[in-house]
């Protein structure tokens, strides 16, 4: 639940202090450099020195630690550690708290690669709800402006055949999309048409849209057909899914209901077979670029669905700080459904898929995954 | 001056509906949300309220348009609902949520009523169904209110 959540954040860092109002001049002062920091983010894109140049020209401690760090390409967990030591969270700091939690959740967010809105949206949240509602606006604006447009490119596919047939059910199509998550939607509408992604465009925000755009514009870079045609399939399979469950939701809310206090279900022995020869199989530089790109959630929600074997080499693969805090998520973690464990061991074959793919593929360039990996990822991803 | 107040009342409510659960224990967060029962129980028709609000959303969608839920009175509830309609979910809403909580001025039955709001938001953006809604919204009203309610669904459903 939430609730366990924010109580972790009281733990981890204490109270957030009086954080009050502070003057006009302050907060505008606060928002303008978190403007600043998306601006340059943009701008410099992997542009270390551009980065570097901007962290000694920054007068703030946090913010100057923060573009110091995604200068040297610092690992997330690494970032975390670096804002623990710097002293800024310190007992003589206490009033900065917010502003500098906010520094570090932007840093951490753009290290593991997170879109630049969305950390944003991670950063403004802790000026409070009527500031963080103020900045959705305008970045809402800001992204209805970009006029980011794509071309033409269409992948043949199960999806690409039954895109118009979804679209008339447009409240479940904007469930799936949330559901699937922005890379893996991402890379299902790659291969679509330019006439179906703008009808898919137009069922979520400006900002939803402009994301969804330029990781499509990713996907098209970096993704093969196979790999789009991949991801098609696994898009329309919680499509079909989310159908099933509505339908069948009314004839189950009896069953629901006693299944309230019972125990939860067995997991699943072939997905854990599945997932557990994938990380097994999967190179350790790949795996490990995959782990960075996973919140400690995430992983543990992965753990769940593998052997104790793999256990070992995922554990093995992040710092032993990381390692702590992944298991201290563990105990809190409820019993999962094997519904639950299979959309869980799907993100985490998407994200693996993602880090095999270097950013300079052409398209019509095939992967260089070994074909058994191939094989337990395509498995995987089609599985209902 | 006692921690909690009326510390038996308190933890006769919250602490056994919430806290009991967590491994992290925290004394300001407990004291953030401490709350009378007469002031939990103007919870279960607000929780209502969020499963119409559910319920709508699940089945007519949420059109994206600038003036999208500005009838909504409650902002912790219509910023999260714009951040949905962004198509928003899973591990980075909730990450959002959680930090206007840490950050939330409020106190008492003000602030209790937000984590469940909150907790609303991401099961909607998650897709979940009215039971799974239900089970985590209802343990914010304490153990007895909870139990009650869901005997009363599960006698309701036999009848």
């Amino acid at each position: 639940m939430l609730i366990e959540r924010l109580a972790q954040m009281y733990v981890h860092w204490g109270s957030p202090g009086k954080t009050g109002e502070p003057t006009k001049r302050k907060r505008d002062q606060a928002v303008a450099a978190v403007h600043q920091f998306l601006d340059v983010i943009e701008s410099t894109a992997e542009d270390r020195k551009a980065l570097f140049t901007q962290s000694q020209q920054s007068r703030r401690k946090a913010t100057k630690l923060a573009y110091l760090l995604l200068a040297g390409e610092t690992e997330p967990t690494a970032i975390h550690d670096t804002f623990l030591r710097s002293g800024l969270l310190s007992e003589g700091q206490r009033s900065n708290k917010p502003e500098v939690l906010l520094w570090f959740a932007g840093t951490e967010a753009i290290a593991r690669g997170i879109h630049p809105y969305i950390a944003f949206l991670i950063m403004s949240s802790y000026f409070g709800l009527e500031t963080a509602e103020t900045e959705f606006r305008w970045l809402q604006e800001r992204a209805g402006a970009s006029g980011v447009k794509l071309e033409e490119y269409i992948v043949p596919g199960d999806l690409t055949d039954s895109i118009e047939e979804a679209l008339k059910e447009p409240a479940r199509l904007q469930r799936t999309i949330r559901i699937a998550g922005m890379p893996l939607s991402a890379s299902a509408f790659a291969g679509c048409s330019v006439y179906y992604i703008e009808k898919i465009l137009a069922l979520v925000g400006p900002i939803g849209a402009l994301i969804l755009t330029q990781m499509i514009q990713s996907a098209r870079k970096n993704l093969v057909s196979d790999e789009i045609g991949t991801a098609q399939q696994a898009f329309l399979d919680l499509f079909t899914q989310e159908e099933t469950e509505s339908t069948t939701s009314e004839r189950e809310a009896g069953a629901a209901e006693e299944a309230f206090f019972e125990e939860p279900k067995l997991p699943d022995p072939e997905l854990i077979h599945t997932t557990t020869s994938l990380v097994m199989e999967a190179d350790a530089k790949i795996l490990k670029a995959t782990l960075s790109s996973m919140s400690n959630g995430e992983i543990t929600l992965l753990l769940r669905c593998l052997d104790a074997i793999a256990h070992e080499r995922l554990l093995n693969l992040i710092s032993p700080g990381r390692q702590k805090r992944v298991l201290a998520v563990i105990q809190k973690t409820e019993n999962a459904t094997s519904e639950q464990m299979l959309r869980d061991a799907q993100l985490f074959a998407q994200k693996l898929l993602a880090a095999y793919a270097p950013k300079n593929l052409k398209p019509g360039e095939t992967l260089g995954i070994p074909e058994k990996l191939r094989g337990l990822i395509s498995y995987l991803l089609s599985r209902e | 001056m006692r921690p909690f107040g009326d510390a038996p009342l308190f933890f006769d409510t919250v602490v056994c509906a919430i806290l009991y659960t967590m491994i992290y224990w925290n004394a300001d967060l407990a004291a953030k949300i401490r709350c009378t029962r007469q002031e939990m129980e103007t919870l279960p028709p607000y929780i209502d309220h969020l499963l119409e609000v559910s319920k709508t959303i699940r089945t007519m969608g949420i059109r994206p348009t600038a003036d999208q839920f500005a009838s909504e009175k409650d902002a912790f509830l219509r910023y999260g609902l714009l951040l949905v309609s962004e198509g928003m979910a899973g591990e980075l809403l909730e990450e959002i949520l959680s930090v206007l909580l840490y950050v939330s001025d409020l106190k008492g039955i003000e602030f209790l009523r937000q984590c469940v709001t909150a907790e609303a938001i991401l099961s909607i953006a998650n897709g979940e169904d009215e039971d799974t809604l239900l089970r985590k919204l209802l343990p914010y009203c304490g153990i007895d209110e909870a139990l009650t309610a869901m005997t009363k669904r599960k006698s309701e459903h036999a009848d």
